[in-house]
């Protein structure tokens, strides 16, 4: 057990902000904002859903940096204070809750659903796992939606119409989909001005994806396949 | 590296350790940013100069004034502002080719800081001895 | 291939350039005989290469052609960046192009049609 001072945004300016707890070292940030929630302070809002790191809802700033609130385990902060705050760049809801609707606006403008060629096929697709779109997928489908890597990104702080990081490679994924069937509309919205252009290579969203995700590899892989977008027309006409 | 910190450590100062290394993309990308504002600035300067050269008196007199030690100084930041962004461009050309992005911290910090540094200071020490010691 | 896609690959390419370039500008203004002198450069070495090696301007244009280019397509990318300039793109790119034909109108004007450069070597290659 250590004792640690803890600092949370508060959206109502009386609220309580500074609270010592003793946690024991395994406890996640998310256990300390039960724990204040519980004890302390009943107005404490915060989100959370499946608590082992797979939903993506309790994505928040822990000290500074963009974390999910069950994976991270106080001990691993190295440090006695820890402050807690809502991820930036997005609208706040209350105290740790933001809105992530801007974040889902972009997130649909790249058709995000399968698209399929044919509604009615009864063919199960084959993806061999050393074909492109099974390496890609491989390591990059794991997106829990949580929005860390929108919040950090430096390009969606200062032009909100860019698509961020996530959208882009879940158009990556789908682009690469044998079964799908929707290229143009996708290419149109990458291809856009406030598209992958935008993107300068900062990876931040690779520092910040709790899943390892490499999305400056997908945005950058997107932005060689514009040089020759007749790769993914030639997917169409291939199966 | 973190093993050295214990748990009184001030959280700012770990968080900006960790941030040099995890985030330095961000870093690298506003060093690109303004080091590549000052280069525009600097190329229209310079043109504007190179212009005079349609009255030679004018020229040789910017010359001689470029000539200074103040000046001398200045054009050794302007090599260290050049050293970067074109180490750094080197390594997001690289980035862009999808070679080496998972080693792209190195990249900046051993590619562009380190050998930049090589590298300014085998330009800067003669600039700083020819242009500024022997002038006085 | 879009121009938007275009754009971007020649930004890399005209950096890979002005590498090559600028390493050669900086030899010959710098570290060439000509130019260790103790007063350094002079119009008269100027006017001298410009007659002798016509590679010298020839080199020193596409530079400044292409370090124009990288260098104002540069600040488009950096404007696009915000919300607003998306919305400004237009008289942005087109302020840009403005400001790049004037400055390299100036560039270009210092070495052709330079009533100086002209006349005064002319009086150089007849005394050797």
């Amino acid at each position: 057990m250590a004792t640690y001072q803890i600092k949370l945004a508060r959206s109502d300016t009386d609220a309580a902000r500074h609270f010592t707890l003793e946690l024991d070292s395994r406890m996640t940030v998310l256990d300390a904002l039960f724990i204040i929630q519980r004890e302390h302070d009943p107005s404490l809002s915060f989100r959370c859903s499946c608590r082992v790191g797979m939903c993506g809802t309790c994505a928040m700033r822990i000290n500074w940096m963009p974390r999910l609130a069950c994976q991270t385990r106080v001990e691993t902060l190295n440090a006695d204070a820890i402050t807690i705050e809502p991820l930036a760049q997005l609208p706040v809801a209350k105290d740790l809750i933001v809105d992530l609707g801007p974040f889902f606006e972009k997130w649909k403008r790249v058709r995000p659903a399968l698209h399929p060629k044919d509604k009615d096929s009864k063919q199960l697709a084959i993806v061999p796992p050393d074909s492109e779109f099974g390496r890609q997928a491989q390591v990059k489908r794991d997106c829990i939606t949580c929005g860390a890597c929108y919040s950090v990104c430096g390009i969606t702080g200062s032009n909100s119409e860019y698509l961020g990081p996530a959208a882009i490679n879940r158009a990556m994924l789908r682009l690469l989909d044998p079964r799908d069937g929707n290229v143009d509309d996708r290419l149109a919205v990458l291809n856009d001005e406030t598209g992958v252009w935008r993107c300068h290579t900062q990876f931040n969203c690779v520092a910040a994806c709790p899943k390892g995700i490499n999305l400056t590899d997908s945005i950058m892989k997107m932005k060689r396949s514009l040089l020759f977008p007749k790769k993914f027309h030639d997917k169409q006409a291939a199966t | 590296m973190s093993s050295s910190a214990g748990p009184n450590a001030n959280p700012i100062i770990l968080a900006a350790r960790k941030y040099a290394w995890r985030y330095v993309g961000n870093v690298a990308f506003w060093i690109q940013r303004f080091t590549g504002l000052a280069l525009v600035a600097y190329l229209i300067v310079h043109v504007h100069t190179i212009h005079d050269l349609r009255d030679p008196e004018t020229f040789d007199a910017a010359l001689a004034m470029f000539g200074k030690p103040l000046f001398k100084l200045a054009e050794i930041g302007l090599l260290a502002t050049v050293i970067l962004h074109a180490l750094n461009g080197i390594r997001l050309t690289m980035i862009d080719l999808g070679v080496g992005l998972t080693r792209q911290r190195q990249a900046f910090w051993y590619f562009a800081i380190g050998l930049g540094a090589v590298l300014f200071l085998a330009g800067a020490i003669p600039m700083f001895i020819y242009g500024i010691l022997r002038h006085s | 291939m879009t121009g938007r896609a275009i754009n971007w690959y020649l930004q890399r390419i005209t950096g890979a350039a002005l590498l090559v370039l600028l390493v050669m500008h900086f030899w010959v203004e710098h570290f060439s005989a000509e130019a260790r002198t103790p007063t350094g450069l002079t119009f008269e070495i100027i006017q001298r290469r410009f007659f002798n090696n016509h590679w010298f301007v020839a080199v020193d244009l596409s530079f400044l052609f292409i370090a124009l280019y990288h260098g104002l397509n540069g600040v488009r990318n950096i404007l696009l960046d915000y919300t607003w300039g998306v919305r400004m793109k237009k008289p942005i790119t087109a302020m840009l192009l403005l400001l790049g034909v004037f400055v390299a109108y100036w560039g270009v004007t210092a070495f052709i049609g330079n009533p100086h450069l002209q006349q005064i070597s002319t009086t150089i290659t007849a005394n050797r």
